[in-house]
């Protein structure tokens, strides 16, 4: 009996070799490449040579670095914050029985279902100084006299791309939400209410405390999307002006592709990885500790 | 008595209010999109900014295959997006079935590296697997977006499969088994068509990740015959200054790159809540 139940449990890794196969190949062979380019350079002639983690000295003394990490932790972070935000407003309001709440979630879900590279060009042509919809808001509004460069401008390129991130966002943010809010079970608020507690007293003492280990999971995986999310961000601005919407994996696909300089991109990656990692531990037991009122 | 009601007519002002401000927030880029898809080409550059169309320029859309050549563009994606996703159910149902119903070595590990594996963006491992794809002489051809596409859906449906196959009584193998099912005789005849709803809606969502994707499709091809739609899209805009850009076209070719995604969605409506984050260890 034992030993059928061995074999048994041999056989049935049949059903996850292919996937088992697919990984090794394309994610954890290649994983380890990227540490192994990291502490290699290479010569204009195309020769490596191993140089230990002088790649990672030159991306801790390089002058971009700080800016790089700077605007991660703004695009994350703050990004994270916003879409958690606008996503819980949202699903407080879906929350309520009112017409049109059918329509209303179909609508919400258009952003998060549509190509991000649509939303991008959407974006880049209401973005435009010149013939844009949001400059012509604005105008109308009379809240600015001269066109305004958004993308085109420094100080403002991060802002105007994580806009659009989270506009995208927030819609499977606020999605997430409701259906916590909907695990909750109502007899809860009904005995807060013949306690004598207003609506807005059961919020802050009834459901933000009930939704808050689920929205700490949802920000955990928003926020390492954000961290992840390239393609935003070389679709709007290519990092540019200046680098001054550039993250850390812009940077990476920077160096690969456009300054040919893999060895540093590899260390770049490397760095990202560990970043990662610490997230991605975070997100798992952060999702172990997930509270469930079924 | 007349008090209270009038405090309820402000709430519901506010609220519909509030209801109007996310509609807005939420539709005014789409808006925007539809509306210069109907332009003429010269109505795009017009200050103040015209939202209605003067005229609407309904030949915009058939435009979008014959002056732009984007019917290429969409057979493409049509193409890789069905091959990927067929890739992905083949490998997806039976690595799902195991993980939520058989026994086999290393189960915690296989469940934590298919966990962890979604949280690493593919850009971080590119110049790998660009040389990988170079070397199997993969570079500018369809198969290997298809690759691609497959690795890096993987992780995320075998998660949502397995919480459908979890909400399937494990006495449904037993009995199977009593009737002299095998396990893979199980998993055909028995979870697949129970599971079919999950299984379409996972379908729907390789398809969304798999028509979207942009990293790959932008670097690894190059010929123009052979580029997904959305690069071929973003190529307009790529290679054009912004004036220079016939957005009414491009935004035509949007809209028809958007309709599929989003009438799929809005099917598949009920099933998106709390998917996304399904697949904790119960």
């Amino acid at each position: 009996m034992k030993q059928a139940n061995r074999r048994e449990n041999l056989l049935n890794l049949l059903y996850i070799l292919p996937m088992l196969a697919v990984f090794a190949a394309f994610i954890i062979y290649p994983i380890i490449e990227v540490f192994n380019l990291s502490v290699y350079d290479r010569t204009s002639t195309g020769q490596y040579f191993y140089v230990g983690l002088n790649n990672f000295i030159k991306f801790i003394h390089h002058r971009e670095t700080s800016r790089l990490l700077l605007n991660t932790g703004i695009w994350v972070f703050v990004g994270t914050f916003f879409k958690l935000l606008f996503g819980l407003g949202i699903a407080l309001v879906l929350y309520q029985a009112f017409p049109g709440k059918k329509v209303m979630t179909g609508i919400i879900l258009i952003p998060y279902a549509m190509p991000a590279a649509v939303s991008c060009m959407i974006w880049r042509l209401m973005y435009n100084p010149v013939f844009g919809h949001i400059g012509d808001i604005l105008t109308r509004l009379g809240l600015i006299s001269e066109p305004l460069n958004f993308l085109g401008n420094t100080k403002t390129s991060l802002l105007a791309v994580m806009i659009v991130n989270v506009w995208a966002v927030a819609p499977f943010c606020a999605l997430n939400i409701l259906s916590t809010l909907y695990s909750i079970p109502t007899y809860i608020y009904e005995a807060a209410k013949i306690d004598g507690a207003n609506s807005i007293q059961a919020f802050f003492k009834i459901t933000l405390p009930l939704i808050a280990s689920s929205m700490r999971t949802l920000g955990l995986l928003v926020g390492i999307w954000a961290f992840n999310s390239f393609d935003v961000i070389f679709m709007m601005t290519q990092g540019g002006p200046a680098n001054s919407s550039s993250i850390l994996v812009s940077n990476i696909y920077q160096n690969a592709f456009q300054f040919n300089n893999r060895p540093y991109s590899a260390a770049v990656s490397v760095v990202c990885f560990v970043i990662l990692s610490i997230f991605a531990l975070l997100y798992v037991r952060s999702k172990e500790g997930d509270v469930s009122y079924e | 008595m007349n008090k209270p009601s009038a405090i309820k007519t402000v709430k519901r002002i506010f609220f519909g209010l509030l209801v109007l401000l996310i509609l807005f927030v939420m539709l005014f880029p789409i808006v925007a999109m539809i509306s210069v898809s109907l332009k003429q080409a010269n109505e795009v550059f017009t200050v103040p900014v015209t939202w209605i169309p003067k005229k609407p320029a309904w030949e915009n859309y058939p435009a979008v295959f014959s002056k732009m050549k984007m019917t290429t563009g969409f057979l493409n994606s049509i193409l890789i997006t069905a091959a990927s996703i067929g890739g992905i159910m083949l490998l997806g149902i039976p690595a799902a079935f195991a993980l939520s119903k058989l026994r086999f070595v290393l189960k915690k590990p296989v469940y934590y590296m298919v966990l962890v594996s979604q949280m690493f963006a593919p850009v971080i491992v590119i110049i790998p697997l660009y040389s990988l794809m170079n070397r199997m002489g993969l570079i500018d051809s369809r198969l290997s977006l298809v690759i691609m596409n497959i690795t890096f859906n993987l992780a995320f449906i075998v998660l949502m499969l397995k919480a459908t196959f979890d909400s399937v009584p494990k006495e449904t193998v037993e009995a199977a088994k009593i009737d002299g099912c095998n396990s893979f005789m199980t998993l055909v005849w028995i979870f697949v068509p129970i599971s079919r709803t999950g299984i379409a809606v996972a379908i729907i969502y390789a398809f969304t990740r798999s028509w979207n994707e942009f990293l790959f499709a932008f670097t690894f091809m190059s010929s123009t015959e052979k580029k997904t739609i959305i690069v071929s899209l973003y190529e307009v805009l790529k290679n054009n200054p912004a004036v220079g850009i016939p957005w009414h076209l491009v935004m035509a070719g949007a809209v028809c790159a958007t309709v599929p995604l989003v009438v799929l969605f809005i099917l598949i409506r009920n099933y998106i809540t709390g998917n996304a984050t399904a697949g904790a260890v119960k």
